[in-house]
């Protein structure tokens, strides 16, 4: 649309350059809405380096990325966005992720209908469940850009660690949840804390060398032996989760982590 | 610029890379020519640090792929197009290049998004960078990941079947890109199209069955059937490739018969004549070639 009159040269060019007073300024600004014509006629005026600043902030906000609800929170609490970003953003990430946490909710669901000598069985189940979204969680076949991923110069491990940190609070919550719900007390929920830890971490700290798929299998058929013979002998699963039991848990999580640490560094050429 | 020497790679019992040697610098597009099976992959994979070799030797912009350290130094100078390569769920186009270009470094927030718009733009998909990649035809999509492999102006560029999706004006456009990189750094390119080779590539080297085959320029195995491609209305028993022409004629390559029409030979020629003497079988009926 353009209207009979024209704003003057000079005071378009006072204008482009921020030199009126905010009355004449509301003025022109309030005329260049309906002028299709000034509004052509003051591109002359304008700093065109400003111009394209502008421009590029524009298409900064429309292009960048819009982060899930996870990922917002997570930068609320203080984390780096572009590492959090890798850590949950990823198909490889979420699948893990999202994989844990159905699987916690689903024996939530069913574990209260069974027998109380069954629901002892919760106690072998939930240890596993962080260890198996850590092997699930790198790879090439759970991650559809790990050619990618892998050619690029930032450190696997590193990934993978990041990874990991995403999975295993959501997995270990909602675990912690479900034994809580479950018949039997809070007990039932929290004694599996630390096998969880041990065993997680025992994985991340042997698949920098042997694999995450291959040490995620052997620590859990060796995960099944222990507990299987302490049923056959004692006939409860119960005292692997014991004073002793959590003991050794948290040596083997200490160590592990040790590991892990050590690792990382070595990777980090320091 | 690369070095690897008497590469060994197995997958299995199957030797995908069998005693390879190869070198390449500078500036330029080197060909990596195969059928399918040959290796071509694997050996992008070792150039792109993505599998580590067996046994031999491999050296990349003057670093061993094997020591951490290295291996890092090489990828912040590296660009890679996989030939194969999924992308997240839900990922936009700029998202996607954006999650790249965080693996590979770039912290700064507005400096990588700038770098991710201009290796947008380099692929004609600044307009598109808000799109859904799953909205995005097979081209576009491979035109994204070439986009990721810019990111940080490689000194090394693989490539692995890059054109393989493009239609004819995007592979035009696609060889225009990939001749204006060969200026300023070295571009590895495999594909089993001659086609591509012979548009880009000063040096060709033809890979089957985890062996380097020839070394040269596209020339170079063009003559190598040279007095050795012949036409005729028939196929000649004589002839080890042999097939017809849209214009009626049998083109046919091998050891021509006394007073044989011989023609030039093109690039094709002479990579079907090398490949052809090595393992490929003549359909029985007139005219038919399996390579």
């Amino acid at each position: 649309m353009t209207t009979s009159w024209h704003v003057h040269p000079a005071l378009l060019s006072d204008y482009a350059c921020g030199a009126l007073d905010p009355a004449r300024e509301a003025s022109v600004d309030s005329h260049l809405q309906r002028c299709s014509s000034c509004r052509a006629a003051i591109a002359e005026h304008a700093d065109s380096e400003l111009v394209d600043a502008v421009w590029t902030d524009v298409v900064d906000v429309l292009d960048r990325p819009r982060p899930s609800l996870v990922e917002r929170a997570a930068v609320g609490l203080g984390l780096r966005a572009d590492l959090v970003r890798l850590a949950v953003g990823a198909t490889g990430a979420q699948l893990a992720w999202t994989g844990a946490l159905i699987a916690v909710a689903a024996f939530a669901l069913t574990a209260p209908g069974l027998p109380t000598g069954l629901r002892m069985w919760f106690l072998v189940a939930a240890p596993l469940i962080p260890v198996t979204a850590v092997a699930a969680a790198y790879g090439p076949r759970a991650d559809p850009m790990f050619d990618v991923v892998a050619a690029a110069p930032f450190s696997a491990i590193r990934l993978l660690l990041l990874r990991c940190l995403a999975v295993l609070p959501a997995a270990a919550a909602v675990n912690l949840l479900a034994g809580l719900v479950l018949p039997g007390g809070w007990l039932i929920g929290v004694l599996w804390l630390l096998p969880a830890v041990g065993l997680t971490l025992l994985t991340l700290a042997c698949e920098i060398r042997f694999g995450q798929r291959r040490v995620g299998a052997v620590v859990l058929v060796a995960w099944l032996a222990v507990v299987t013979a302490t049923f056959g002998t004692t006939g409860s699963v119960l005292p692997v989760f014991g004073p002793a039991g959590q003991l050794l848990f948290a040596g083997l999580a200490f160590l592990s982590a040790a590991a892990v640490a050590r690792g990382r560094l070595e990777m980090w050429g320091v | 610029m690369l070095e690897i020497q008497n590469v060994v790679k197995s997958y299995g019992g199957r030797r995908a890379l069998d005693g390879v040697t190869l070198t390449a610098g500078g500036t330029g597009v080197l060909g990596v020519l195969g059928p399918n099976g040959a290796g071509k992959t694997t050996l992008m994979r070792v150039l792109a640090t993505v599998a580590a070799v067996d046994a031999g030797a491999v050296r990349l912009l003057g670093r061993d792929p094997r020591v951490p350290d290295d291996r890092t130094g090489i990828r912040r100078r590296l660009g890679y197009v996989p030939q194969e390569a999924g992308f997240p769920r839900g990922f936009t186009a700029f998202e996607y290049v954006d999650y790249v270009a965080i693996l590979k470094e770039h912290v700064d927030r507005r400096a990588r998004h700038d770098e991710v718009r201009r290796v947008l733009a380099a692929v004609e998909l600044t307009d598109l960078g808000g799109r859904k990649i799953r909205k995005l035809s097979g081209g576009m999509r491979r035109r994204l990941l070439i986009a990721q492999a810019l990111l940080g102006r490689p000194e090394l560029l693989v490539l692995d079947e890059p054109t393989v999706g493009l239609d004819p004006e995007q592979r035009l456009r696609f060889r225009d890109t990939v001749s204006e990189l060969a200026q300023r750094c070295t571009v590895v390119i495999s594909t089993h199209q001659t086609e591509d080779v012979s548009a880009l590539c000063s040096r060709v080297v033809v890979l089957h069955q985890g062996r380097l085959l020839a070394d040269g320029s596209p020339a170079d195995l063009a003559g190598a059937a040279d007095g050795r491609v012949w036409t005729g209305a028939t196929r000649h028993p004589g002839a080890r490739l042999a097939w017809r022409t849209a214009e009626g004629t049998v083109r046919q390559i091998g050891d021509p018969p006394p007073g044989s029409v011989l023609v030039p030979p093109t690039l094709e020629d002479g990579y079907l004549l090398l490949i052809g003497a090595e393992s490929a079988t003549v359909d029985g009926s007139e005219g038919q070639v399996a390579a």
